[in-house]
Protein backbone atom coordinates (compact mmCIF):
# COMPACT_ATOMS: atom_id res chain seq x y z
CA UNK A 1 0.00 0.00 0.00
CA UNK A 2 1.26 3.68 -0.81
CA UNK A 3 1.17 6.71 1.59
CA UNK A 4 -1.85 7.70 0.33
CA UNK A 5 -3.86 5.25 0.64
CA UNK A 6 -3.18 4.66 4.34
CA UNK A 7 -3.56 7.71 5.00
CA UNK A 8 -6.93 7.32 3.42
CA UNK A 9 -7.27 4.55 5.23
CA UNK A 10 -6.28 5.57 8.89
CA UNK A 11 -8.76 8.82 7.93
CA UNK A 12 -12.13 6.66 7.15
CA UNK A 13 -10.97 4.51 10.17
CA UNK A 14 -11.02 7.74 12.77
CA UNK A 15 -14.77 8.08 11.27
CA UNK A 16 -15.70 5.08 11.57
CA UNK A 17 -14.56 5.17 15.10
CA UNK A 18 -15.71 8.60 16.30
CA UNK A 19 -18.91 7.74 14.75
CA UNK A 20 -19.24 4.19 17.04
CA UNK A 21 -18.10 6.12 19.89
CA UNK A 22 -20.64 9.47 19.31
CA UNK A 23 -23.18 6.86 18.37
CA UNK A 24 -22.92 5.36 22.34
CA UNK A 25 -22.52 8.56 23.87
CA UNK A 26 -25.36 9.86 22.22
CA UNK A 27 -27.76 6.23 22.76
CA UNK A 28 -26.42 6.36 26.42
CA UNK A 29 -27.74 9.91 27.19
CA UNK A 30 -31.08 9.41 25.38
CA UNK A 31 -31.53 6.54 27.34
CA UNK A 32 -30.66 8.25 30.53
CA UNK A 33 -32.79 11.03 30.05
CA UNK A 34 -35.36 8.66 29.40
CA UNK A 35 -34.75 6.97 32.08
CA UNK A 36 -34.95 9.82 34.15
CA UNK A 37 -38.25 11.42 33.27
CA UNK A 38 -39.39 7.97 33.81
CA UNK A 39 -38.34 7.94 37.53
CA UNK A 40 -39.35 11.54 37.49
CA UNK A 41 -42.84 10.51 36.75
CA UNK A 42 -43.12 8.17 38.98
CA UNK A 43 -41.62 10.13 41.85
CA UNK A 44 -44.18 12.71 41.14
CA UNK A 45 -47.25 10.24 40.57
CA UNK A 46 -45.84 9.18 44.55
CA UNK A 47 -45.94 12.65 45.23
CA UNK A 48 -49.60 13.54 43.90
CA UNK A 49 -50.92 10.20 45.18
CA UNK A 50 -48.92 10.82 48.81
CA UNK A 51 -50.79 14.02 48.69
CA UNK A 52 -54.22 12.81 47.75
CA UNK A 53 -54.06 10.77 50.56
CA UNK A 54 -52.97 13.46 53.13
CA UNK A 55 -56.03 15.69 51.64
CA UNK A 56 -58.20 12.03 52.22
CA UNK A 57 -57.15 12.55 56.10
CA UNK A 58 -57.45 15.79 56.51
CA UNK A 59 -60.91 16.05 54.93
CA UNK A 60 -61.99 12.61 57.05
CA UNK A 61 -60.54 14.27 60.22
CA UNK A 62 -62.46 17.80 59.62
CA UNK A 63 -65.73 15.76 58.95
CA UNK A 64 -65.34 13.24 62.41
CA UNK A 65 -64.75 17.15 63.95
CA UNK A 66 -67.53 18.35 62.65
CA UNK A 67 -69.65 15.21 63.72
CA UNK A 68 -68.21 15.81 67.47
CA UNK A 69 -69.12 19.08 67.48
CA UNK A 70 -72.27 18.64 66.29
CA UNK A 71 -73.00 15.56 69.05
CA UNK A 72 -71.28 17.90 71.73
CA UNK A 73 -73.37 20.85 71.02
CA UNK A 74 -76.79 19.29 69.48
CA UNK A 75 -76.53 16.41 72.21
CA UNK A 76 -74.76 16.57 74.95
CA UNK A 77 -75.08 20.28 75.31
CA UNK A 78 -79.30 20.36 74.80
CA UNK A 79 -79.28 17.55 77.48
CA UNK A 80 -77.54 20.04 79.79
CA UNK A 81 -79.49 22.76 79.10
CA UNK A 82 -82.54 20.84 79.63
CA UNK A 83 -80.61 19.85 83.03
CA UNK A 84 -80.45 23.05 83.84
CA UNK A 85 -83.72 23.89 82.73
CA UNK A 86 -85.47 20.85 85.08
CA UNK A 87 -83.31 22.27 88.23
CA UNK A 88 -84.67 25.94 87.93
CA UNK A 89 -88.32 24.26 87.75
CA UNK A 90 -87.27 22.20 90.45
CA UNK A 91 -85.90 25.35 92.42
CA UNK A 92 -89.28 27.17 92.18
CA UNK A 93 -91.64 24.53 92.29
CA UNK A 94 -90.60 23.15 96.23
CA UNK A 95 -89.19 25.36 98.80
CA UNK A 96 -85.48 24.02 100.28
CA UNK A 97 -83.84 24.63 103.34
CA UNK A 98 -81.29 27.49 102.52
CA UNK A 99 -78.15 24.63 102.64
CA UNK A 100 -79.75 23.24 100.36
CA UNK A 101 -80.61 25.77 97.86
CA UNK A 102 -76.67 26.69 97.96
CA UNK A 103 -76.07 23.10 96.75
CA UNK A 104 -79.02 23.46 94.08
CA UNK A 105 -77.48 26.93 92.98
CA UNK A 106 -73.70 25.58 93.19
CA UNK A 107 -74.70 22.66 90.06
CA UNK A 108 -76.76 24.71 88.15
CA UNK A 109 -73.53 26.98 87.78
CA UNK A 110 -71.35 24.07 87.14
CA UNK A 111 -74.26 23.01 84.48
CA UNK A 112 -73.79 26.63 83.04
CA UNK A 113 -69.89 26.20 83.00
CA UNK A 114 -70.64 22.88 81.70
CA UNK A 115 -72.45 24.44 78.63
CA UNK A 116 -70.24 26.88 77.87
CA UNK A 117 -67.14 24.59 77.77
CA UNK A 118 -69.19 22.16 75.75
CA UNK A 119 -70.41 25.65 72.90
CA UNK A 120 -66.76 26.32 73.14
CA UNK A 121 -65.57 22.69 72.47
CA UNK A 122 -67.83 22.40 69.82
CA UNK A 123 -67.29 25.80 68.45
CA UNK A 124 -63.24 24.91 68.35
CA UNK A 125 -63.58 21.66 66.80
CA UNK A 126 -66.09 22.84 64.19
CA UNK A 127 -66.65 26.26 63.36
CA UNK A 128 -69.85 26.67 61.93
CA UNK A 129 -69.51 30.26 61.74
CA UNK A 130 -67.50 29.70 58.65
CA UNK A 131 -69.96 28.10 56.38
CA UNK A 132 -72.64 30.06 58.07
CA UNK A 133 -71.03 34.04 57.24
CA UNK A 134 -67.25 33.19 55.86
CA UNK A 135 -64.03 32.96 57.09
CA UNK A 136 -63.44 36.93 57.94
CA UNK A 137 -66.01 36.42 60.90
CA UNK A 138 -65.20 33.22 61.55
CA UNK A 139 -60.93 34.52 62.47
CA UNK A 140 -62.72 37.61 63.83
CA UNK A 141 -64.53 35.22 66.19
CA UNK A 142 -61.94 33.31 66.86
CA UNK A 143 -60.13 37.09 67.62
CA UNK A 144 -62.93 38.23 70.30
CA UNK A 145 -62.69 34.91 71.87
CA UNK A 146 -58.88 35.02 72.57
CA UNK A 147 -59.37 38.58 73.34
CA UNK A 148 -61.93 37.69 75.90
CA UNK A 149 -59.61 36.39 77.95
CA UNK A 150 -57.96 39.67 78.79
CA UNK A 151 -54.48 39.02 78.14
CA UNK A 152 -53.53 39.54 74.53
CA UNK A 153 -55.08 41.91 72.28
CA UNK A 154 -55.21 40.63 68.43
CA UNK A 155 -55.69 43.05 65.58
CA UNK A 156 -56.74 41.48 62.62
CA UNK A 157 -57.04 43.19 58.77
CA UNK A 158 -57.71 40.30 56.33
CA UNK A 159 -58.60 40.89 52.79
CA UNK A 160 -62.26 40.51 51.55
CA UNK A 161 -61.29 38.57 48.80
CA UNK A 162 -60.93 35.32 51.08
CA UNK A 163 -64.58 35.30 50.93
CA UNK A 164 -64.04 33.99 47.56
CA UNK A 165 -62.15 31.18 48.42
CA UNK A 166 -63.84 27.35 48.60
CA UNK A 167 -65.19 26.33 51.79
CA UNK A 168 -62.21 23.38 51.92
CA UNK A 169 -59.24 25.33 51.23
CA UNK A 170 -60.74 28.16 53.54
CA UNK A 171 -61.09 25.54 57.11
CA UNK A 172 -57.33 25.26 56.26
CA UNK A 173 -56.66 28.49 56.50
CA UNK A 174 -58.59 28.80 59.26
CA UNK A 175 -56.77 26.00 61.28
CA UNK A 176 -53.40 27.54 60.43
CA UNK A 177 -54.09 30.58 62.28
CA UNK A 178 -55.65 29.05 65.14
CA UNK A 179 -52.68 26.72 65.45
CA UNK A 180 -50.42 30.13 65.21
CA UNK A 181 -52.89 31.53 67.78
CA UNK A 182 -52.16 28.81 70.20
CA UNK A 183 -48.54 28.74 69.79
CA UNK A 184 -48.83 32.14 70.81
CA UNK A 185 -50.97 31.57 73.35
CA UNK A 186 -49.04 28.79 74.97
CA UNK A 187 -45.09 29.55 74.13
CA UNK A 188 -44.54 33.54 73.53
CA UNK A 189 -45.87 35.21 76.81
CA UNK A 190 -46.98 38.07 74.05
CA UNK A 191 -49.63 40.79 74.75
CA UNK A 192 -50.30 41.31 71.06
CA UNK A 193 -50.61 39.59 67.73
CA UNK A 194 -50.93 41.35 64.32
CA UNK A 195 -52.29 39.25 61.53
CA UNK A 196 -52.28 40.85 57.90
CA UNK A 197 -53.72 39.50 54.67
CA UNK A 198 -53.58 41.03 51.22
CA UNK A 199 -53.47 39.65 47.93
CA UNK A 200 -50.20 39.88 45.77
CA UNK A 201 -50.65 38.89 42.03
CA UNK A 202 -52.58 35.52 42.23
CA UNK A 203 -51.47 34.46 45.85
CA UNK A 204 -52.71 35.67 49.33
CA UNK A 205 -50.19 36.12 51.46
CA UNK A 206 -50.72 36.15 55.24
CA UNK A 207 -48.94 37.91 57.61
CA UNK A 208 -48.72 36.85 61.37
CA UNK A 209 -46.55 38.20 64.32
CA UNK A 210 -46.11 38.05 68.25
CA UNK A 211 -44.42 40.48 70.64
CA UNK A 212 -43.39 37.74 72.61
CA UNK A 213 -40.66 36.02 73.67
CA UNK A 214 -39.97 34.09 70.32
CA UNK A 215 -39.16 30.54 69.38
CA UNK A 216 -35.54 29.27 70.66
CA UNK A 217 -32.73 29.24 68.58
CA UNK A 218 -33.04 25.41 67.75
CA UNK A 219 -36.18 25.70 67.04
CA UNK A 220 -35.89 23.89 63.67
CA UNK A 221 -35.23 20.84 65.21
CA UNK A 222 -38.02 20.71 67.96
CA UNK A 223 -40.90 21.61 65.07
CA UNK A 224 -43.56 20.37 67.00
CA UNK A 225 -47.12 18.64 66.46
CA UNK A 226 -48.29 21.99 66.17
CA UNK A 227 -45.76 23.32 63.49
CA UNK A 228 -46.15 20.02 61.49
CA UNK A 229 -49.84 20.61 61.01
CA UNK A 230 -49.39 23.56 59.66
CA UNK A 231 -46.88 22.79 57.21
CA UNK A 232 -49.09 19.90 56.08
CA UNK A 233 -52.30 21.62 55.76
CA UNK A 234 -50.01 24.83 53.86
CA UNK A 235 -48.86 21.90 51.55
CA UNK A 236 -52.52 20.42 50.98
CA UNK A 237 -52.41 24.60 49.41
CA UNK A 238 -49.94 24.18 47.64
CA UNK A 239 -48.67 26.96 50.01
CA UNK A 240 -45.32 28.16 51.45
CA UNK A 241 -44.63 28.56 55.15
CA UNK A 242 -41.95 30.43 56.63
CA UNK A 243 -41.07 31.59 60.34
CA UNK A 244 -38.94 33.99 60.83
CA UNK A 245 -37.73 34.01 64.38
CA UNK A 246 -36.48 36.90 66.26
CA UNK A 247 -34.49 36.51 68.93
CA UNK A 248 -33.57 39.63 70.20
CA UNK A 249 -37.46 38.92 72.33
CA UNK A 250 -39.09 40.70 69.93
CA UNK A 251 -41.93 38.13 69.00
CA UNK A 252 -42.17 35.30 65.95
CA UNK A 253 -43.09 36.23 62.67
CA UNK A 254 -44.99 34.10 60.13
CA UNK A 255 -45.50 34.42 56.28
CA UNK A 256 -48.07 31.99 54.76
CA UNK A 257 -48.37 32.32 50.98
CA UNK A 258 -51.11 30.60 48.81
CA UNK A 259 -51.57 30.47 45.86
CA UNK A 260 -55.27 32.00 45.01
CA UNK A 261 -57.65 31.24 42.07
CA UNK A 262 -60.70 33.02 42.18
CA UNK A 263 -63.95 30.90 41.31
CA UNK A 264 -65.11 31.73 37.94
CA UNK A 265 -68.84 32.12 37.98
CA UNK A 266 -71.35 29.70 35.99
CA UNK A 267 -73.71 31.09 33.84
CA UNK A 268 -76.40 31.05 36.47
CA UNK A 269 -74.19 33.37 38.78
CA UNK A 270 -72.62 30.27 41.25
CA UNK A 271 -69.26 29.56 42.10
CA UNK A 272 -67.73 26.87 39.87
CA UNK B 1 7.71 29.82 14.13
CA UNK B 2 6.51 26.73 14.73
CA UNK B 3 2.84 26.08 13.26
CA UNK B 4 -0.65 26.40 15.59
CA UNK B 5 -0.97 22.77 15.91
CA UNK B 6 2.43 23.12 17.89
CA UNK B 7 0.90 25.65 20.61
CA UNK B 8 -2.72 24.73 20.92
CA UNK B 9 -2.15 21.47 22.78
CA UNK B 10 0.32 23.04 24.90
CA UNK B 11 -2.19 25.56 25.89
CA UNK B 12 -4.92 23.95 26.47
CA UNK B 13 -3.40 21.13 28.68
CA UNK B 14 -2.29 24.29 30.29
CA UNK B 15 -5.87 25.80 31.00
CA UNK B 16 -7.12 22.40 31.93
CA UNK B 17 -4.52 22.11 34.45
CA UNK B 18 -5.18 25.39 35.84
CA UNK B 19 -8.76 24.53 35.81
CA UNK B 20 -8.01 21.61 37.72
CA UNK B 21 -5.84 22.90 40.29
CA UNK B 22 -8.83 25.62 40.84
CA UNK B 23 -11.24 23.12 41.90
CA UNK B 24 -8.81 20.85 42.92
CA UNK B 25 -10.39 21.15 46.81
CA UNK B 26 -13.76 20.32 45.20
CA UNK B 27 -13.34 17.66 43.83
CA UNK B 28 -14.31 13.73 45.18
CA UNK B 29 -11.60 11.26 45.80
CA UNK B 30 -11.98 9.31 42.31
CA UNK B 31 -12.07 12.94 40.36
CA UNK B 32 -8.35 13.08 41.73
CA UNK B 33 -6.84 11.31 39.46
CA UNK B 34 -8.32 12.81 36.36
CA UNK B 35 -6.97 15.92 37.73
CA UNK B 36 -3.46 14.27 38.08
CA UNK B 37 -4.14 12.46 35.18
CA UNK B 38 -4.38 15.83 33.14
CA UNK B 39 -1.25 17.19 35.12
CA UNK B 40 1.17 14.31 33.44
CA UNK B 41 -0.58 15.33 30.15
CA UNK B 42 0.77 18.69 30.71
CA UNK B 43 3.69 17.81 31.99
CA UNK B 44 4.62 15.39 28.83
CA UNK B 45 3.22 17.50 26.05
CA UNK B 46 6.32 19.88 27.78
CA UNK B 47 8.39 17.39 27.71
CA UNK B 48 8.00 15.33 24.43
CA UNK B 49 8.68 18.69 22.52
CA UNK B 50 12.37 19.70 24.74
CA UNK B 51 13.20 16.06 24.60
CA UNK B 52 12.55 16.36 20.29
CA UNK B 53 15.69 18.70 20.91
CA UNK B 54 17.78 16.13 21.95
CA UNK B 55 16.54 13.05 20.20
CA UNK B 56 14.05 10.03 20.20
CA UNK B 57 11.43 10.97 22.76
CA UNK B 58 9.66 8.02 22.40
CA UNK B 59 10.81 6.46 25.61
CA UNK B 60 8.43 8.94 27.25
CA UNK B 61 5.60 7.31 25.02
CA UNK B 62 6.07 4.60 26.84
CA UNK B 63 6.24 5.96 30.36
CA UNK B 64 2.76 8.03 29.58
CA UNK B 65 1.33 4.46 28.38
CA UNK B 66 1.84 2.86 31.94
CA UNK B 67 0.64 5.83 33.67
CA UNK B 68 -2.35 6.26 31.66
CA UNK B 69 -3.24 2.67 32.16
CA UNK B 70 -2.66 2.81 35.85
CA UNK B 71 -4.19 6.12 36.72
CA UNK B 72 -7.82 6.15 34.15
CA UNK B 73 -7.92 2.18 35.87
CA UNK B 74 -7.45 3.76 39.51
CA UNK B 75 -10.48 6.52 37.97
CA UNK B 76 -12.79 3.70 37.01
CA UNK B 77 -12.26 1.69 39.79
CA UNK B 78 -13.50 4.64 42.04
CA UNK B 79 -16.92 5.14 39.43
CA UNK B 80 -17.46 0.99 39.79
CA UNK B 81 -16.91 1.57 43.79
CA UNK B 82 -19.67 4.12 43.28
CA UNK B 83 -22.34 2.41 41.11
CA UNK B 84 -22.04 -1.05 43.11
CA UNK B 85 -19.82 -3.07 40.85
CA UNK B 86 -17.05 -5.27 42.30
CA UNK B 87 -14.26 -4.99 39.85
CA UNK B 88 -11.22 -7.20 40.18
CA UNK B 89 -8.85 -4.12 39.87
CA UNK B 90 -5.91 -5.36 41.64
CA UNK B 91 -5.63 -8.09 39.34
CA UNK B 92 -6.36 -6.36 36.42
CA UNK B 93 -3.57 -3.30 37.25
CA UNK B 94 -0.66 -6.18 37.96
CA UNK B 95 -1.62 -7.60 34.80
CA UNK B 96 -1.54 -5.18 32.62
CA UNK B 97 1.50 -3.04 34.36
CA UNK B 98 3.72 -6.80 33.62
CA UNK B 99 2.06 -6.82 29.87
CA UNK B 100 3.40 -2.86 29.68
CA UNK B 101 6.30 -3.48 30.66
CA UNK B 102 7.64 -6.84 29.45
CA UNK B 103 6.27 -5.41 25.63
CA UNK B 104 9.06 -2.59 26.12
CA UNK B 105 11.36 -4.60 27.52
CA UNK B 106 11.34 -7.17 24.94
CA UNK B 107 8.40 -6.78 22.18
CA UNK B 108 8.59 -3.28 21.29
CA UNK B 109 11.48 -1.49 21.70
CA UNK B 110 11.44 2.04 23.93
CA UNK B 111 13.13 3.92 20.82
CA UNK B 112 10.04 2.86 18.59
CA UNK B 113 6.14 2.85 18.92
CA UNK B 114 4.64 0.65 21.92
CA UNK B 115 1.80 0.32 19.84
CA UNK B 116 0.73 -3.46 20.88
CA UNK B 117 0.36 -1.84 24.90
CA UNK B 118 -1.10 1.69 23.52
CA UNK B 119 -3.79 0.10 21.11
CA UNK B 120 -4.01 -2.63 24.44
CA UNK B 121 -4.74 0.15 26.77
CA UNK B 122 -6.71 2.35 24.38
CA UNK B 123 -8.88 -0.27 24.12
CA UNK B 124 -9.50 -1.43 27.52
CA UNK B 125 -10.02 2.51 28.50
CA UNK B 126 -12.70 1.89 26.07
CA UNK B 127 -14.48 -1.15 27.04
CA UNK B 128 -14.39 0.77 30.12
CA UNK B 129 -15.78 3.66 29.22
CA UNK B 130 -18.92 1.82 27.80
CA UNK B 131 -18.98 -0.59 31.10
CA UNK B 132 -19.54 2.76 33.17
CA UNK B 133 -22.59 3.82 30.55
CA UNK B 134 -23.84 0.79 31.37
CA UNK B 135 -23.75 0.78 34.81
CA UNK B 136 -24.82 3.71 35.05
CA UNK B 137 -28.22 3.26 33.17
CA UNK B 138 -28.81 0.23 35.44
CA UNK B 139 -28.09 1.87 38.78
CA UNK B 140 -30.30 4.03 39.92
CA UNK B 141 -29.15 5.01 43.16
CA UNK B 142 -26.35 7.42 42.96
CA UNK B 143 -26.93 11.14 42.74
CA UNK B 144 -27.19 12.00 38.63
CA UNK B 145 -25.85 16.05 39.04
CA UNK B 146 -23.14 14.12 41.86
CA UNK B 147 -21.22 11.97 38.71
CA UNK B 148 -21.91 14.65 35.94
CA UNK B 149 -18.35 15.69 35.92
CA UNK B 150 -17.51 12.31 35.76
CA UNK B 151 -19.43 11.42 32.75
CA UNK B 152 -17.87 13.78 31.29
CA UNK B 153 -14.37 12.71 31.94
CA UNK B 154 -15.55 9.22 30.80
CA UNK B 155 -16.98 10.51 27.27
CA UNK B 156 -13.50 13.03 26.75
CA UNK B 157 -11.56 9.74 27.24
CA UNK B 158 -13.79 7.39 25.34
CA UNK B 159 -13.37 10.38 22.27
CA UNK B 160 -9.92 10.62 22.64
CA UNK B 161 -9.21 6.61 22.88
CA UNK B 162 -11.89 6.07 20.01
CA UNK B 163 -9.45 7.94 17.76
CA UNK B 164 -6.35 7.80 19.41
CA UNK B 165 -6.94 3.55 18.65
CA UNK B 166 -6.69 4.09 15.35
CA UNK B 167 -2.88 6.44 15.37
CA UNK B 168 -1.41 4.04 17.59
CA UNK B 169 -2.75 0.82 15.03
CA UNK B 170 -1.16 2.42 12.61
CA UNK B 171 1.76 4.53 13.94
CA UNK B 172 4.50 2.86 12.80
CA UNK B 173 3.44 3.09 9.37
CA UNK B 174 2.68 6.96 9.98
CA UNK B 175 6.66 7.17 11.09
CA UNK B 176 7.24 5.89 7.56
CA UNK B 177 4.75 7.89 5.74
CA UNK B 178 5.57 11.14 3.36
CA UNK B 179 5.86 13.74 5.90
CA UNK B 180 3.00 16.20 4.45
CA UNK B 181 0.81 13.42 4.92
CA UNK B 182 2.31 12.11 8.40
CA UNK B 183 2.05 15.81 9.74
CA UNK B 184 -1.70 16.19 8.34
CA UNK B 185 -2.38 13.37 10.78
CA UNK B 186 -0.56 15.10 13.63
CA UNK B 187 -2.53 17.60 13.07
CA UNK B 188 -5.52 15.83 13.45
CA UNK B 189 -4.14 13.95 16.75
CA UNK B 190 -3.09 17.61 18.20
CA UNK B 191 -6.82 18.44 17.63
CA UNK B 192 -8.57 15.88 19.10
CA UNK B 193 -6.52 15.88 22.31
CA UNK B 194 -6.99 20.03 22.18
CA UNK B 195 -10.61 18.54 22.20
CA UNK B 196 -10.61 16.11 25.09
CA UNK B 197 -8.71 19.02 27.14
CA UNK B 198 -11.72 21.13 26.22
CA UNK B 199 -14.34 18.83 27.92
CA UNK B 200 -11.85 18.50 30.83
CA UNK B 201 -12.22 22.10 31.64
CA UNK B 202 -15.87 21.59 31.13
CA UNK B 203 -16.00 19.37 33.38
CA UNK B 204 -13.64 21.82 35.82
CA UNK B 205 -17.26 24.30 35.29
CA UNK B 206 -19.37 21.29 35.96
CA UNK B 207 -17.16 20.88 39.61
CA UNK B 208 -17.50 24.05 40.34
CA UNK B 209 -21.40 24.40 39.63
CA UNK B 210 -21.78 20.97 42.00
CA UNK B 211 -20.00 22.11 44.71
CA UNK B 212 -22.23 25.66 43.92
CA UNK B 213 -25.41 23.45 44.56
CA UNK B 214 -23.85 21.46 47.07
CA UNK B 215 -23.32 24.33 49.47
CA UNK B 216 -26.94 26.06 48.52
CA UNK B 217 -28.48 23.10 49.89
CA UNK B 218 -26.46 22.53 52.83
CA UNK B 219 -27.33 26.67 53.13
CA UNK B 220 -31.07 25.33 52.94
CA UNK B 221 -30.91 22.19 55.04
Amino acid sequence: MNDSAIFNLIIVSICIMVAIALSIIVLFNTSQRRIMSELQKAHDNKLSLQKMLLENTVAVQERERNRIARELHDNIGSQLSIMNLSLNVLKSLATFEPKELLVIDQISDSLTSSIETTRNISHELFPATISKFGINTALQALATSVERAGVIDVDMQISHEWEQIEQSKVIHIYRVVQELINNTIKHAEAENIVIKSWTEAVNIIIRYQDDGIGLSADYNNYKGIGLGNIQTRIGLLDGQFTLQNDQHGDGYKAIITIPFHKPTLSENGENV
Amino acid sequence: MKELSFYVPIVISFLAFVSYSLVWKKIEPHEKLIGIYIGIGFAFEIIARVWTYYGNNLPGLHLYTLLQFVILAGFYQGLYKILGFNFPNRSYLIVGVVVIVLNSLFVQSIFIFNSNSKVGVELLIMIQAISIYILLLRNQDYEVSSLKPSVTFVTAILLNASVSIIFHLYSNQVMKMDLILANKLWKIRALLNALTQVFFIFACYQIHSRSKYQKALSTIS
